[in-house]
């Protein structure tokens, strides 16, 4: 039995924190491997893993605010190939728009697939960290997620924050500490951001997650814009 | 009244700031949506991407998606540049040799039965594949055991595929230099063909390689050693990547290699970078100072 979660759209199996299903907006096709289907009362659902998505994981680990809703209009930076940007765009439903930022133009190409099979997934190739040059191809959103492994996460993640997300809009930062810096300890580094974050007037820190065991050394932020 | 055009259409600003979006306009051409953009103050741009939103009706929704895959496929196919083929084909090497380690200890093994003294005459994995195409029969007085004639022509196909995977090897490798020689000569000239082609794949492209500090340059393909001295510091730091091989680091003494390592990655990061900007040749004052930089 199917029972919904925080996230719209989202299911776990009852019982099992860990098996995530979104209804599906594209019922008989499926986009990656590693993704199975659920049918329940005539509706198909597709199985979100927490092992290959921050989001999923993030859910599993109990997290409660993340802003989505059917409708919403998402800034996903680090796209990838699309698959928890395929998942989101199920949440937010045919109502919603997901703007899909990535900047490797090997993985653009899945994504490219992806978005063409979604009517609310939109691709932009570029890098997140240079968010005028796609502020024309894009628009105001009420959530920004970001999952990139890159040094400056942060300072990304708050530049496409104050730019993008409407005032009172949720942003999601799945952090990888290696990535900021290989010789400090993860824990340091989730609590320097902590500190960061807590300093800062723009937003406000409202969810706050480490995501093992399904993910090694990551941290999900949750923040609302003032 | 101002306009602003936007990959979902066009918008007019009024005098008092108000935005709305204009009915029935084409997407304009996406340089010129670019160029004006830039040229916003950046405190303009919140509160227009908010009147986007705004006037983000359906049709407005589907036109900007429409947009941004035609505008997205533009960019993919103008991504596939030289550099694409570089690295490709460099890779496409490693897989070859690699293949071609495993299937040649296999086919040693196997035909040592039949012939182990022309297994073990021919230590050299290329030479030996010859020479058992050559001598598919073996000398009476051998030492290995009998193999029927479709035991004897199954092993010799798979000799024949190794024939095969070194002919291609050759092939890949004429191709790179090619590349090479026209895309990045002056980093071919310094650093080899095939060493080059390494530093592109590992860096990613020739403008990363280009924008990289020589000390970079200096490790790339050292990327194992590098993480295992970061987290622990009792790990000795490596001195070289790729460019351990190359033959004037080889050439030089013992003591002298971390300076002549030093040396060629300073040359080889110039090279980049003038190749990048596709500013002439200038290897030959490069390759006389890592070639000095060896006799100390
Ligand atoms: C961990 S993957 C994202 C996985 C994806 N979020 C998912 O769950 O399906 C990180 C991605 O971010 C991309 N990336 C890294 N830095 C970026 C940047 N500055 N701009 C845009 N994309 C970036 C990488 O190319 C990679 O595809």
């Amino acid at each position: 039995m199917l029972k919904p979660t925080l996230l719209p759209n989202t299911f776990i199996l009852e019982g099992r924190m860990a098996r995530i299903y979104t209804r599906s907006l594209t019922p008989g096709v499926a986009f990656f491997e590693q993704e199975s289907a659920w049918k329940e009362g005539g509706v198909e659902y597709r199985e979100l893993s927490p092992r290959h998505s921050k989001l999923a994981a993030a859910l599993a680990k109990g997290c409660q605010r993340f802003g989505l809703q059917e409708g919403s209009h998402v800034l996903y930076l680090g796209a990838s190939h699309g698959y928890t940007p395929s998942f989101v765009s199920d949440m937010v439903g045919a109502g919603g728009l997901v703007h899909c930022v990535e900047f490797s133009p090997v993985v653009m190409r899945d994504l490219v697939f992806v978005c063409e099979a979604r009517a609310n997934m939109s691709p932009i190739l570029a890098s997140a960290a240079q968010p005028r040059e796609y502020a024309w191809r894009c628009a105001q959103v009420d959530v920004v997620f970001q999952d990139i492994a890159q040094r400056d996460q942060l300072g990304i993640f708050l530049r496409n924050v104050a730019m993008f997300l409407k005032s009172g809009g949720t942003g999601m930062l799945a952090l990888k500490a290696r990535s900021i810096d290989t010789s400090r300890r993860p824990d340091e580094i989730f609590r320097d951001i902590k500190r960061q974050l807590g300093e800062r007037k723009d937003v406000t820190l409202i969810d706050y997650r480490e995501l093992a065991p399904f993910e090694k050394d990551h941290a999900f932020f949750v923040v609302k814009k003032r | 009244m101002r306009e602003i055009l936007h990959a979902s259409g066009a918008y007019a600003i009024a005098p008092d700031g108000v935005v709305h979006a204009k009915p029935g306009a084409n997407a304009p051409a996406s340089g010129e949506i670019a160029a004006q953009w830039a040229a916003l103050p950046e405190r303009e741009i919140p509160s227009l991407l908010h009147a986007v939103r705004a006037s983000l009706d359906d049709d407005h929704k589907a036109a900007l998606r429409a947009a941004n895959i035609a505008i997205t496929k533009e960019a993919m196919r103008a991504s596939v540049a030289p550099d694409s083929h570089i690295i490709h084909a460099s890779a496409a090497i490693e897989e070859l040799d690699s293949v071609a380690n495993r299937l040649s200890k296999r086919l040693r093994d196997w035909y040592a039965l039949y012939y182990p003294e022309l297994e073990r005459e021919h230590r050299d994995h290329k030479a030996f594949v010859a020479a058992v195409l050559e001598y598919p029969r073996r000398n009476p007085a051998s030492m290995g055991g009998e193999f029927s004639e479709e035991d004897l022509a199954s092993a010799l196909s798979q000799a024949q595929l190794l024939s095969t995977i070194y002919a291609q090897r050759e092939l890949m490798l004429e191709y790179i230099e090619r590349m090479m020689r026209l895309h990045a000569p002056n980093v071919t000239a310094v650093a080899g063909a095939m060493i080059g082609a390494q530093l592109i794949a590992i860096a990613g492209s020739l403008r990363r390689l280009a924008s990289m500090p020589a000390g970079t340059v200096q490790l790339l393909g050292a990327e194992t050693a590098l993480f295992r001295h970061l987290r622990n510091r009792n790990a000795r730091p490596p001195k070289h990547g790729v460019i351990f091989n190359h033959r004037l680091l080889q050439l030089a003494a013992r003591e002298r290699r971390g300076k002549v390592a030093r040396t060629l990655a300073d040359c080889i990061s110039i090279a980049a970078r003038v190749d990048y900007f596709k500013g002439g040749l200038v290897a030959d004052a490069l390759v006389a100072k890592v070639e000095r930089s060896v006799k100390g």
